[in-house]
């Protein structure tokens, strides 16, 4: 231990030394020959006072020391730095030989570049989105509770009726505490403009089961959530430094939502984000979860999400066997509403998570095809090299180098190679990284936003180049070690056609390329094939020119329904006077906006059957141009008409769907049908409506998004059945200029207070459904074409090795009278053996990859993905081995070029 | 061939540690006090000092210093350091008990 000790501070001690001696090993050297000389000078004057002369002094003097040189070396070896001259040697020699074949060294590094690039940037998006760490304490040990059909509809992540969640509290052994919240929405009136954010209604306990504070404030108390109790908020950090400027004062101070006042609790700190994974934008002012008497104790009315803290040890499956005993107890109890209703446990860090995994692990291992494409051909191009300096590295083993002196050259050289490439490929990474934030859907999977080059990620990657530089420059090192010395300097010298070995394994490595960038070609082409057959269908609207915008008045201040339908029609009467605007109409919601009810409904002479996916319909109020603004074509009967007043018959126009389903081939116009309520509200809010009377079909509409099934749809006048909160539709002259800013101002004018929110074009809510479809097509069919190059380059690499290795060959079958054609063939033949095997692998490849990726668009968009098939395979196959023909035809070109008489004469 | 045969391995070291502990030297010096003191017994070549004074050096345990000599020269000096003069210490002790444990085995063989 104690020497231990000592010989470290030693050579700490001496380090300064060293490095001085490394840095400056010439002026070491000078300094030990002044020393020497010095000696020579005393032992000469010496010598020459013991009476020699005064040239036989000097001679004596040199033989005491024994041979300056030999001295000089002894002490620079005693210096201790021999090892770290050999390194700086190395990688002097190690760039001197970069430079000496620049582009081998370019395409190296830049194939190892691309590689660690792109997989930087997609797995840093994949640890962003995957593993991103909830911002609450033990994040781990909060689930998410939701209800799961038993029976077959599928339906697995349902809200919670409040009846149930009370009842699941009971539920203590698993977990330690509950808490329960609902999404909404705010009117931010006061101020220069009003707002309208999103918002959630928490339970007062719900920041206590996540774990976290307010920064500024307080929290909800327990009794701040029951109806009646006066009106408390927390605002997010971001509406806080937006809205009120970051003011701390705020807190205390009351702010004017929906109409109401609200005291302001708290502020949020800024990591802080609840609910996270919702779709959309993010909740930025929470208000007490306050539920009647009536609605609590519902088990009707799914109103809640609910999340829960497990006990320590507890572990998902536990808690979800304790709760399924408590479902099944309830579905005994009240089998009218609980029977065939489980429970569903979720880690809360799975939420909005799991979906995309399927998709993200796709573009994760094809990214990482990509680098091994990469990393392969570097290897290659590597043992090409080290073929080729077979005969270097022989002729220095014959002067005596070492062996494991040769293997640290050639490794220091590799390591060098994927050093820079590695480095190029950091760049590249954050570069990548910037582009993946800049072009995901953000409004899909809003965590790439912040998406940053991911530490871990960019380690494993480099690490990766750093390997396959490690490994392939010391192969044929030692392959070297392997062959005799005689016989390798013989054959390089005589042989013909190079070593039979290291060609096997380049084919073999090319061939396995070949492989893999038809797989994913294959992938890509079909995803392209879906994605465009997707994008032809119509979606039964015309989204061309069309805006829309929402609004909503406060029930506060609008109190009768008359109020609201004098509002909207005074709404649309101004917006026509906007130069520009062709038309203008409400409704509950634009195409593809999402923002219509689902209502219950039975058929006058049917009995209400049970809730399934024949009962429920899609439900909307529309003011009677709707249809023109947006283009939905009437197929019978009539449209609504301004005649269809308050006081008239309750009419309603229905979609085919809603047609065929309920009364197939019979005619559907003069039927009557009546609605039972939204499936989301409180079944006591609403009973059964009015006999509505079917007067019209419009054709199908993907009002869900294109690649969703088609709902059935129910549409009545915006008069019969007024509402508060809906969208503003304008069709617009083509090029017509801000027309939502002219909006906005005339809207104003009316009231201030209420805020246009949301303004869009459809064509952009159009675009905004196959965001995350184009993403994934556009990454990989990137990734597709990134493989097809960089094997290309592989097989070039080695095609072209090959011929310069063949070129004696080639000229002595030249000279013994072979034609230029026939040598061609004879390269050509190689390219395609190689081609053809990896074709073949390839076709093998192809269906269990598009399998998974057909999978994971089910799981992610709840896309089909259509096969390309027959006609795509073979042109990709087609195609691959054209490219790769091609990429040999320089290579081949050149074996043909040979001249038999220069050949011949080498060497 | 850089240490003189007849000397046990690392003997050369202690002896300059030794010598340079009672004053700092330049090489020559060094050489001549070598065989002034062992009254030419111990058979070190002039030439390979120098490696050894480099080792040490690097070691930790001699430092080195160019100083004016006589008449306008320069020579390095060199001194033990810290260090070295423990591990003198160490190293002296070590040679103060193999060479009573050899020199009695030699005599018992002998008596």
């Amino acid at each position: 231990m104690q020497s231990v000790k000592w010989s470290l501070l030693n050579w700490v001690y001496a380090l300064p030394l060293r490095v001085r001696s490394l840095l400056r090993g010439a002026a070491a050297d000078a300094d030990a020959d002044e020393e020497l000389r010095d000696y020579i000078e005393r032992q000469t004057e010496e010598n020459i006072r013991r009476g020699m002369s005064a040239e036989q002094a000097r001679r004596a003097a040199a033989i005491a020391l024994g041979g300056a040189e030999q001295r000089k070396q002894q002490m620079r070896e005693a210096r201790g730095t021999r090892w770290m001259g050999d390194t700086g040697r190395d990688l002097q020699y190690g760039l001197r030989t970069m430079m000496r074949r620049p582009g081998f060294t370019a395409t190296a590094v830049l194939m190892l570049a691309l590689g660690v690039g792109a997989n930087t940037a997609i797995f840093s998006a994949d640890h962003a989105v995957l593993f991103q760490r909830l911002p609450y304490r033990q994040p781990g040990r909060l689930v998410e509770i939701m209800g799961k059909s038993l029976s077959d509809s599928g339906v697995n992540r349902m809200t919670v009726a409040p009846a149930n969640y009370d009842d699941w509290q009971a539920d203590t052994r698993p977990f330690s505490e509950f808490a329960a919240w609902r999404i909404s929405s705010l009117n931010l009136g006061g101020g220069d403009h009003p707002e309208r954010v999103r918002s959630a209604h928490i339970s007062a306990n719900l920041l206590d089961v996540l774990g976290v504070e307010p920064m500024l404030g307080r929290g909800f108390r327990s009794g701040e959530d029951v109806p009646g109790a006066s009106n408390v908020a927390i605002l997010s950090y971001a509406l806080w430094q937006r809205r009120y400027a970051g003011n701390p004062d705020v807190v205390g101070r009351t702010i004017r939502a929906n109409d109401q006042v609200y005291t302001v609790a708290g502020v949020m700190a800024p990591d802080f984000r609840f609910p996270i994974g919702w779709i959309g934008t993010d909740v930025e002012i929470w208000t007490p979860l306050a539920m009647s008497a009536e609605e609590k104790t519902s088990r009707k009315d799914i109103l809640l999400e609910v999340v829960a803290r497990l006990r320590s040890g507890v572990t998902v499956q536990q808690a979800q066997s304790s709760l399924d005993g408590v479902a099944q107890q309830l579905a005994k109890e009240y089998p009218e509403t609980n029977r065939n209703w489980g429970v569903n446990l979720f880690p809360l860090a799975d939420r909005g998570v799991s979906d995309w995994r399927g998709l993200l692990t796709l573009l994760s291992v094809a990214v990482g095809l990509v680098l091994m494409i990469a990393c392969a051909n570097v290897a290659n191009l590597l043992l090409a090299r080290g073929l080729e300096r077979q005969k270097e590295l022989m002729v220095r083993t014959a002067l005596g180098a070492r062996r494991g002196r040769l293997v640290r050259q050639l490794m220091t050289e590799g390591l060098l190679l994927s050093f820079f490439g590695g480095l190029l490929g950091i760049g590249l990474g954050f570069a990548g990284t910037r582009a993946l934030a800049l072009a995901a859907p953000t409004t899909v999977m809003p965590e790439l936003k912040q998406v940053s080059p991911d530490g871990t990620v960019l380690a494993v990657a480099l690490g990766v180049s750093l390997l396959t530089g490690f490994l392939f420059s010391v192969l044929p090192a030692l392959t070297v070690s392997g062959v005799s010395l005689h016989g390798t300097l013989q054959e390089s010298g005589r042989s013909n056609t190079g070593g039979v070995r290291g060609n096997r394994l380049k084919m073999g490595l090319v061939a396995g390329e070949v492989a893999v960038t038809l797989a994913l070609l294959l992938c890509a082409g079909d995803i392209l094939n879906s994605f465009s057959s997707y994008m032809r269908i119509d979606p039964g609207f015309d989204a061309h020119d069309v805006m829309t915008m929402r609004i909503s008045l406060p029930k506060t201040k609008y109190a009768e329904p008359q109020q609201w339908t004098s509002f909207f029609s005074r709404a649309t009467e101004e917006m026509r006077t906007i130069p520009g605007v062709v038309d203008a109409a409400v409704g509950s919601g634009a195409p593809m906006e999402d923002q219509g009810s689902v209502q219950r409904f039975h058929i006058a002479g049917r009995p209400l059957g049970t809730m399934n996916d024949r009962s429920i319909t899609e439900y909307e109020r529309a003011t009677p141009n709707y249809f023109q603004v947006t283009g939905i074509r009437l197929v019978r009967g009539r449209g609504l008409l301004d005649s269809d007043g308050e006081r008239q018959q309750p009419v309603a126009v229905v979609n085919r769907e809603f047609a065929k389903k309920q009364f197939g081939d019979a005619d559907p116009l003069g039927k009557v049908i009546y609605l039972d309520g939204d499936v989301n509200e409180s079944a006591t809010a609403k009973t059964t409506g009015p006999p509505l009377t079917i007067v019209g079909v419009i054709q199908d509409t993907k009002e869900y998004g294109l690649f969703q099934i088609t709902p059935q749809m129910v549409f009545v006048p915006m008069a019969q059945d007024p509402e508060t909160t809906v969208s503003l539709l304008v069709k617009t002259a083509p090029g017509a200029g801000d027309v939502p800013g002219a909006i906005r101002r005339r809207l104003a004018k009316m009231d201030a207070d209420e805020p246009v929110y949301n303004a869009r074009s459809l064509e952009e809510l159009f675009r905004d459904q196959h965001a995350l479809f184009r993403f994934n097509a556009m990454l990989l069919t990137a990734f597709a074409g990134m493989a097809l190059v960089l094997s290309a380059i592989g097989i070039y690499g080695v095609i072209a090795y090959a011929v310069s290795q063949r070129s004696r060959e080639f000229g002595i079958r030249l000279a013994l009278g072979s034609s230029r054609q026939k040598i061609l063939l004879l390269v050509l033949r190689n390219a395609a053996w190689m081609s053809a095997a990896g074709i073949g692998v390839g076709l093998a490849l192809a269906w269990p990859s598009t399998q998974l990726l057909a999978r994971a668009l089910r799981q992610s968009m709840l896309l089909t993905l259509t096969r390309t098939g027959p006609v795509l395979y073979p042109a990709m196959c087609a195609g691959i081995a054209l490219t790769m023909l091609l990429a040999c035809l320089i290579p081949a070109y050149r074996a043909t070029q040979a001249d038999p008489m220069e050949t011949l004469r080498g060497d | 061939m850089s240490k003189p045969s007849d000397l046990v391995q690392g003997t050369l070291d202690l002896l300059i540690l030794k010598i340079l502990g009672l004053q700092p030297l330049h090489g020559w010096a060094l050489g001549q006090r070598l065989k002034q003191i062992s009254g030419e017994v111990l058979q070190v070549s002039d030439g390979s000092l120098y490696p050894a004074l480099h080792k040490l050096e690097h070691q930790g345990w001699i430092k080195a210093e160019w100083k004016p000599t006589d008449n306008n020269r320069r020579a390095k000096f060199y001194s033990l350091t810290v260090l070295g003069r423990r591990h003198l210490a160490r190293e002296a002790a070590n040679w103060d008990r193999l060479s009573t444990a050899i020199t009695g085995v030699v005599r018992l063989t002998e008596g």
